[in-house]
């Protein structure tokens, strides 16, 4: 259809008039028409709420944790916010919030924007909230990812580890589940997000560097936190090195517990061997598997 | 599982080339695990395309089982057939791999656009009635339908404004819509008397003037009065004047597929066992009104 059409300029205005911040303006009553029981502008509106009311609900579905933290009307300002400056472009709600992690980090919003929700935010000036909000975005977008995405339900089960009683660990790579998710954040975000979607009443947390692995088991979302080592072991096995090069300097009796641990878990789903490429190409040939930084 | 209430056959109240598949609900996530674990006697689903086409998790999981069991359709929300975009080629790619894959009896969306520019509002926004509209959107169903290899299923949406542009009445747009794309038509009743009320047309009128063989559905669905609008909330039973329209829907169609939508508020699945058994008693009255006029 030709852009000078009078449908492709009449859809133009009345998108514009939806999202624009405003409530319709005045050429609303040449293009539109009144009922008995409103003018034209009213009628608009009507539009004008319904896209923000559905998709203020699908970003609270999103986000139950931020939600609760915040409280509706602040989780408004910032949703609002989000989508005024990144309308959605997908055919489904799914990526409703694929960026808002990313766009508060950009704004970071003002202590002021959170006086008076407790915690954290009171104790030290509310210097921290900007990162507890951000983290909060972004954990919950992860697990929104790793619930909805590819999982490893159906791939054949990796049992074992060739892995002998003595002796070097084994010069091989792993495959990690493709609903694996390796997230560091500033605050322990999980166990709060835990928490209130449990129906629990959870207190803001405290500041604490956290390391977690989402994924998912039997189509649940599971969250673990993980020390600094074993996050940033997991992280180079994610990124392609070979077992024998990510547990380099551990203990092997430390390096075989956590191997099996992990292979249990299911964060791994298939053996794969060495490749020709020297150690520190081969650590940044493949990235399958998002490494999320936190804030910290 | 439990086979459907209704013997869906093969040839039984075919047209369009799709089965008359009975009374059927809306397939909402809150209740993937009682259909599972319960197999209600329903005798077809019907769910939103677009809650499952980015799914490769437990949700898409239980529709797949819930499609070894039951006849499905797939209902969007996000085709935008009446854009002055682009046709998406991508999703109707995806759209046309889920219906295969749940073996969908057919698919529809509704007769608005949804954005512009590359945009996405989530909202069925109003067409105007125009020459150029129709063409536009006869052109694009048209090719949707040659991509999809099937025929679509168009819904009326409710709507709260009209055009100052517009020269056809909403029925007179979807009737040559209908014909001229040769594809079917989702007739919501809930959304005439929406709009009827909106706009202050007579919904049997509306009803009248569409071609009856082209229904292949008939949704219903729960709306709320706001004083200024009635609004099409889907959250609440099927009103009273609803169901006056729908039987006279089914005494002009002959009876189609009927389905109960309930998308906010997501009730018990009883309760809208309950509803759809509503449903039944007022198709078999028109019926039975039917077979007294004769």
């Amino acid at each position: 259809m030709r852009e000078d059409s009078e449908l492709a300029r009449l859809q133009r205005w009345f998108q514009a008039a939806v999202l624009a911040p405003e409530e319709p303006g005045p050429e609303t009553e040449r293009l539109l028409t009144g009922s008995d029981r409103q003018t034209a502008r009213q009628r608009l509106a009507v539009y004008w709420r319904r896209y923000r009311s559905r998709l203020l609900e699908n970003m609270r579905a999103l986000h139950p944790g931020l939600v609760h933290l915040l409280g509706r009307e602040l989780f408004h300002q910032f949703a609002l916010s989000y989508l005024e400056e990144h309308p959605s472009r997908a055919r489904t709600l799914l990526g409703l919030n694929e960026r808002f992690a990313e766009h508060l980090a950009r704004t970071r919003p003002k202590p002021k924007d959170t006086a008076g929700t407790g915690g954290t935010g009171d104790a030290d000036g509310g210097q921290a909230w900007p990162d507890l909000v951000i983290d909060m975005a972004r954990y919950e977008r992860v697990r929104t990812e790793v619930l909805e995405g590819p999982g490893a339900e159906d791939a054949p089960r990796l049992r074992e580890l060739p892995l002998g009683p003595t002796g070097p660990l084994p010069d091989l790579g792993l495959t990690p589940a493709p609903c694996l998710r390796l997230l560091r954040t500033t605050f322990p975000v999980h166990a709060y997000v835990a928490a209130v979607r449990r129906g629990a009443d959870p207190l803001p947390p405290e500041p604490r560097p956290t390391f977690v692995v989402v994924t998912r088991h039997d189509f649940e979302v599971v969250t673990r936190e993980v020390t600094p080592r074993a996050h940033a072991t997991l992280g180079a096995l994610v990124s392609g090195a070979t077992v024998r090069a990510a547990l380099s300097g551990l203990g092997r009796e430390q390096a075989v517990s956590w191997l099996r641990d992990w292979v249990n878990s299911g964060f791994f789903v298939a053996v794969t061997p060495p490749r020709p490429a020297e150690p520190d190409q081969r650590a940044t040939a493949r990235s399958p598997v998002p490494v999320v930084e936190g804030t910290s | 599982m439990s086979a459907p209430a209704t013997d869906a056959r093969p040839d039984a109240g075919r047209r369009l080339g799709v089965r008359d598949l009975g009374f059927g609900l809306g397939l909402r996530t809150p209740h993937l695990r009682h259909v599972r674990e319960h197999q209600p006697r329903v005798d077809f689903f019907e769910v939103v395309s677009e809650t499952f086409l980015d799914s490769h998790g437990g949700r898409r999981r239980a529709l797949d089982e819930i499609s070894e069991h039951y006849p499905v359709v797939l209902h969007g929300v996000s085709l935008s057939i009446g854009s002055a975009d682009p046709l998406d080629f991508d999703y109707l790619a995806r759209l046309k791999r889920l219906a295969e894959s749940v073996r969908a009896e057919w698919v529809s969306d509704h007769v608005c656009w949804t954005g512009v520019l590359g945009l996405n509002t989530h909202e069925l926004l109003p067409l105007p009635f125009t020459e150029e509209s129709l063409a536009h959107v006869v052109r694009r169903v048209r090719t949707a339908q040659d991509f999809l290899e099937r025929r679509l299923v168009l819904e009326n949406p409710s709507s709260y404004v009209g055009f100052t542009a517009s020269t056809l009445s909403e029925w007179e747009f979807l009737a040559r819509m209908a014909e001229d794309a040769d594809c079917g038509l989702l007739l919501d009743v809930g959304n005439v008397h929406v709009s009827a009320a909106n706009h202050g047309f007579d919904p049997e009128e509306y009803l009248r003037a569409l071609p009856h063989h082209r229904v292949a559905q008939i949704h219903l669905g729960g709306h709320r009065d706001h004083g200024s609008h009635l609004a099409d909330t889907r959250d609440c039973p099927v009103a009273d004047p609803v169901w006056r329209l729908y039987r006279t829907a089914v005494r002009l169609t002959g009876g189609v597929s009927t389905l109960v939508e309930w998308d906010d508020q997501v009730p018990l699945f009883p309760v809208l066992e309950a509803e759809l058994a509503t449903a039944r008693r007022h198709a078999a009255r028109a019926h039975d009104q039917d077979g007294a006029d004769a």
